[in-house]
């Protein structure tokens, strides 16, 4: 090991370590399993720190998401590919299929449902979203962001972050409810 | 109930603090006069506490655990030097 070495590991400690928490809910999200969020947050960290000499002092949570934002991307695009389809035709069968349900809701009141909703509904309703919606809502809901920095990590206009979560959590309310009820 | 999609964005942008304080101001004044609206927020602030509250078992103890084969890597890390 030389000094070079031991830097970098102070910057990877400083920068990255303190983030784990956050990067491991991001990956496990987004890949809907703690198994394969660790497989992922692992890869991520290695990237993380072979790329530390990269990180010039931004905002390192908003650095050590957007690696891992990357990461589960790149093993999602591997390991599980169709969950990355994201087509037009896909948000038209959802779309028709949220105006039907939305009709429910309206006889529905959805405060009372998802008032007794539990974790594991809510974990299998959001497995049902597709994985650039789940992204900005898990970025919004889970880590805090503001629609700027949720545009800078998943690499998005920021109307389209906008619009992304408006359907994720339409999306989100409608597969809660329809298990609810 | 059914929102416009400019009414969608307007809430949704609402519910994430978002909006310049006039037009917070001016969703609440339409909140205020459309109960079904109000009950949307509240469904969908409920969500969120529901989501959040699904964050127990990333208990940082169990995570640290799982993560220890990277801890270890990187403390003895060989890494080349400049790769990418």
């Amino acid at each position: 090991m030389n000094v070079g070495d031991a830097t970098d590991q102070d910057r990877f400690a400083e920068v990255f370590l303190p983030h784990l928490v956050d990067a491991f809910r991001l990956a496990r999200w987004l890949s809907g399993s703690r198994i394969d969020a660790e497989d992922i947050v692992q890869e991520a960290s290695l990237r993380a720190f072979k790329g530390i000499r990269g990180f010039s002092g931004g905002d390192p949570r908003a650095w050590t998401l957007t690696i891992v934002r990357n990461t589960s991307y790149s093993w999602l695009a591997k390991n599980r590919p169709s969950a990355l389809v994201l087509t037009e035709d896909l948000d038209q069968v959802s779309r028709d299929r949220m105006d039907q349900s939305s009709e429910a809701l309206e006889r529905t009141p959805e405060a009372a449902l998802i008032a007794k909703v539990e974790a594991e509904q809510i974990r299998k309703a959001m497995a049902t979203l597709p994985v650039p919606f789940r992204e900005v809502l898990v970025l919004r809901e889970i880590h805090g962001l503001d629609y700027r920095a949720i545009a800078e990590i998943a690499e998005l206009p920021i109307g389209t972050v906008m619009s992304r979560l408006a359907r994720a959590r339409r999306k989100l309310l409608e597969a809660v409810c329809g298990d609810a009820s | 109930m059914t929102l416009s999609q400019d009414d969608e964005l307007l809430f949704n942008a609402y519910l994430d603090g978002e909006l310049d304080p006039l037009e917070a101001r001016s969703f609440e004044a339409r909140l205020a006069s459309e109960p079904a609206l109000a009950g949307e927020i509240e469904a969908y602030r409920l969500l969120r506490s529901a989501l959040r509250s699904d964050l127990d078992e990333d208990h940082p103890l169990a995570l640290s655990a799982a993560l220890c084969p990277v801890l270890l890597c990187v403390r003895h890390a060989t890494f080349p030097r400049g790769a990418p």
